[in-house]
């Protein structure tokens, strides 16, 4: 079977992604393209006797050297060679869409024209003549409404007859509308590339002219390298010959040349009876000046505990299951070595993975939901104004919001930032807001420490505690972005420009198809990872298997009189053994480390818990004051760590906000990976988290606490 | 008359962009370009950013950028 390459072009929002799921289906690849965040996408589907590989481009507006994602696209089609490139218009936008095109038109590569969302043209009052088009473009043209799969056989139809030769798709020559002084410099500067006689890797002479004279950063690299400094004369007497003649640069005058030809194009092919659509209507209520904010605060409010409420029974549900199996695995294999790893390594392990699952798929079920209706965008409209101070714009703010149930989803979520500075920026800060895990630690502490007095006379004190603590979470998470943006990402400050697509209903089979891909590629990337540390972190606790105990356990509780001395007695040997484990080891190693903030080396050991899953910390104070496994009574544990001398008012909220601030769990670290392209952003943040945490800690114990306290 | 300053519902031409040579491309791929039609739809509640139509769609522009934008007075 033949296999043949085409290519998916379109602006952002055209539904170039649904098209490409209906080319697809399910036969779809996700990777990254070598060297650069860019996600590649590519899929594979039969037409007659041919295998077609679809390499779906990143959306761009234009095909400048601007961001990575133009320049991967225009790369993609020059050096991968598509036999045709599908420009995805959205009919309803038509002018913009084409700007595009006419790029496309530019690099000499034979295209097919798909007129998306003619639903939307129809609303908004347009007509569009496809035969006048497709006739005066002297290429196929194809109207589609792609999530109701309307035009899809004509696009395979059309599609095959072009791969199989029967048509051509190259423009006519006359589309492109240069002033004739702009098309005889291109052709001086064009003639001079190419009597250099050098290897231009594929790239045609004439669009490089182009391009340089554009004044485009990547292109006048690559001719740099390859016709030496005589380019740049020649560039600087065709500028200047630009100026003089047409009184502008060449980029204006080429940008306002290629907007002429879509106007001469559309002249007789576009007809506009201009009609206030629903977008409109719904527009003037959710951005509106008074009602926007708290309709704003009330959607987000509702994304939160939703997820919050449907995944919670998921989560218990999971975690039913894996004690279950695990028991029953337990009851076959009885005590030893086999039982130990299978159970608590390898079971607990699969379980610590497979626990998030539910967070994940609810969340980006919503946050599908929500960008598919068309609303995101309103929202990022709505509280831009309140990120801007911090560098990030108003995209970044579902993803941060998602942190507090969860970091793990919300650091997925930052994938819809598609600058890569402002990602990275948003997953810097994701980790200090304070999620779900954390929780339990905070409920323990300030339990046994906050007394219940009223600030004030009104406020409960416990209640201004933990309000305390999730703020100096975001306090850190505004001193990171701070300090990142100022020392290292330094760039280009990124403009906010940002569509308002009309708004549309989601249909449920894209919606789902997004969070099921999101949730796979999560158990793919990140659950190998997560399965590995888990049994590190067993190993950890687990090993050495036969330390030299204090007792003679098994002597002592032969002899004991009642179930209720045994139980003391084993507990007090798990103690033991935990103690002498390698993660006791540990503790007692990096003693010295967190002695200053007033932790001993049994706090220690609960910290290197609480890195395998933060809620993991108070089950392991459990262990260690010798109450057994079953520590959700809190009671029993909450006495004991006020008689403990090690814990006091200041040291229980300086243990809070080491937790609140130190690396996140283990899981979070193989998705930071993933979104940010390497291990080198996870090794940063463990490393800052870790800074952060120690040094709040330490001026909150030595100096603020003790004026408190 | 700048962008930046123009009140809710006002609609004029782009005379001139200003502004670097990177911010210019981005602004001419989104169809800001001398001669075009502009209309100030409204200001976000928190007063930034601006909600824009042009060549027939909505956009949001932070007055930071639309700073760069001249428009016909």
């Amino acid at each position: 079977m033949k296999e043949v390459k085409i290519a998916l072009a379109g602006n952002p929002n055209a539904g170039k992604t649904t098209i490409f799921n209906a080319l697809t289906g399910a036969k779809q690849k996700v990777g990254n393209y070598p060297g650069v965040t860019v996600e590649r996408k590519e899929g594979f589907f039969k037409l007659g006797d041919l295998r077609v590989r679809v390499i779906d481009l990143p959306g761009t507006y234009s095909l400048t050297s601007y961001s990575p994602e133009e320049v991967i696209a225009r790369r993609v089609i020059v050096e991968e060679k598509p036999e045709v490139v599908i420009d995805i218009v959205d009919a309803s936008n038509l002018e913009r869409n084409l700007y595009l095109t006419m790029q496309l038109f530019e690099l000499g590569v034979p295209v097919i024209l798909v007129l998306n969302m003619m639903d939307d043209a129809k609303k908004k009052g347009l007509e569009i003549d496809v035969k006048k088009l497709s006739e005066k473009l002297g290429i196929p043209v194809v109207p589609m409404i792609g999530h109701k799969r309307v035009g899809l056989e004509e696009l395979f139809d059309v599609l095959e007859k072009v791969l199989n030769r029967e048509i051509v798709p190259l423009p006519r020559e006359d589309i492109l509308f240069y002033p004739p002084e702009i098309r005889r410099l291109i052709r001086r500067l064009e003639d001079y590339i190419v009597s250099q006689g050098v290897d231009l890797s594929g790239y045609p002479a004439r669009w490089l002219a182009l391009k340089a004279l554009e004044g485009d950063e990547e292109v006048l690299k690559f001719l740099k390298e390859r016709l030496g400094e005589g380019i740049e004369k020649e560039l600087e007497k065709a500028r200047k010959e630009v100026q003089s003649l047409l009184g502008d640069e060449p980029e204006s005058v080429l940008a306002e040349a290629r907007y002429l030809s879509i106007q001469e194009l559309l002249k007789d092919v576009l007809r506009k009876t201009p009609r206030k659509t629903l977008t409109d209507y719904i527009d003037a209520i959710v951005c509106h000046r008074i009602l926007g904010l708290p309709i704003f605060i009330l959607v987000m409010a509702l994304l939160f505990q939703a997820v919050y409420a449907w995944s919670t029974p998921f989560m218990d549900l999971i975690d039913a299951f894996f004690a279950w199996l695990g028991e029953n695995l337990a009851g076959m294999l009885g005590e030893g070595m086999l039982k130990s790893l299978l159970v608590d390594g390898i079971i607990g392990g699969v379980g610590g993975v497979l626990v998030f699952l539910p967070q994940i798929v609810f969340l980006f079920f919503l946050i599908s939901l929500l960008e598919d209706s068309g609303y995101m965008p309103r929202a990022a409209f709505v509280v831009d104004r309140l990120l801007k101070p911090l560098g990030l714009n108003g995209k970044s703010f579902v993803p941060l919001l998602s942190c507090f149930a969860c970091n793990i989803p919300g650091i997925m979520a930052t994938r819809t930032i598609e600058n890569y500075r402002q990602r990275l920026l948003t997953i810097l800060a994701a980790p200090f807001m304070s999620c779900s895990a954390r929780l339990p630690i905070y409920t323990l502490l300030i339990g046994a420490f906050i007394p219940d007095k009223k600030l004030f006379g009104i406020w409960n004190l416990k209640g201004a505690v933990l309000l305390a603590i999730y703020l100096v979470g975001i306090l850190a998470a505004v001193v990171t972005v701070l300090v990142f943006r100022a020392f290292t990402l330094k760039g280009e400050p990124t403009p906010f420009l940002m569509e308002l697509p009309p708004y549309r209903f989601p249909t449920l089979k894209s919606v789902l198809i997004h969070m099921w891909n999101r949730a796979v590629l999560y158990v793919r990337k990140a659950g190998t990872v997560i399965l590995a540390i888990s049994i590190v972190m067993w190993a950890l606790f687990t090993f050495p298997q036969n330390p030299s105990l204090s007792k003679d356990y098994e002597a002592l509780k032969a002899k004991a009189r009642s179930p209720e001395e045994v139980a003391a007695l084993e507990n007090q040997e798990a103690f033991e053994r935990l103690a002498k484990s390698y993660a006791g080891r540990f503790g007692k190693l990096i003693e010295p480390l967190i002695k200053p903030l007033g932790f001993d080396w049994r706090i220690g050991i609960a910290l290197t818990s609480a890195f395998a899953a933060k809620e993991v910390l108070v089950a392991t104070l459990g262990q260690i004051y010798a109450l057994g496994e079953a520590t959700e009574d809190e009671v029993s544990l909450l006495e004991s760590i006020r008689k403990d001398p090690v814990f006091n008012p200041i040291t229980a909220i300086g243990l809070m906000l080491f937790s609140l601030l130190m690396v996140p769990c283990m899981a979070t670290l193989p998705v930071i990976r993933m979104e940010t392209g390497g291990w080198r952003w996870p090794a940063i943040i463990v490393c800052w988290t870790l800074f952060m945490a120690w040094t709040v800690t330490f001026v909150w114990v030595r100096f603020i606490g003790p004026l408190i306290f | 008359m700048i962008l930046k300053d123009c009140p809710e519902g006002f609609q004029g031409r782009i005379k001139l962009l200003k502004g670097p040579s990177v911010l210019k491309k981005r602004f001419f791929a989104l169809g800001f370009v001398p001669g075009r039609k502009l209309k100030v739809i409204r200001q976000a509640p928190l007063k930034d950013p601006l909600e824009v139509e042009i060549m027939g769609y909505l956009l949001a522009i932070r007055k930071e950028e639309a700073q760069y934008v001249v428009l016909e007075t």
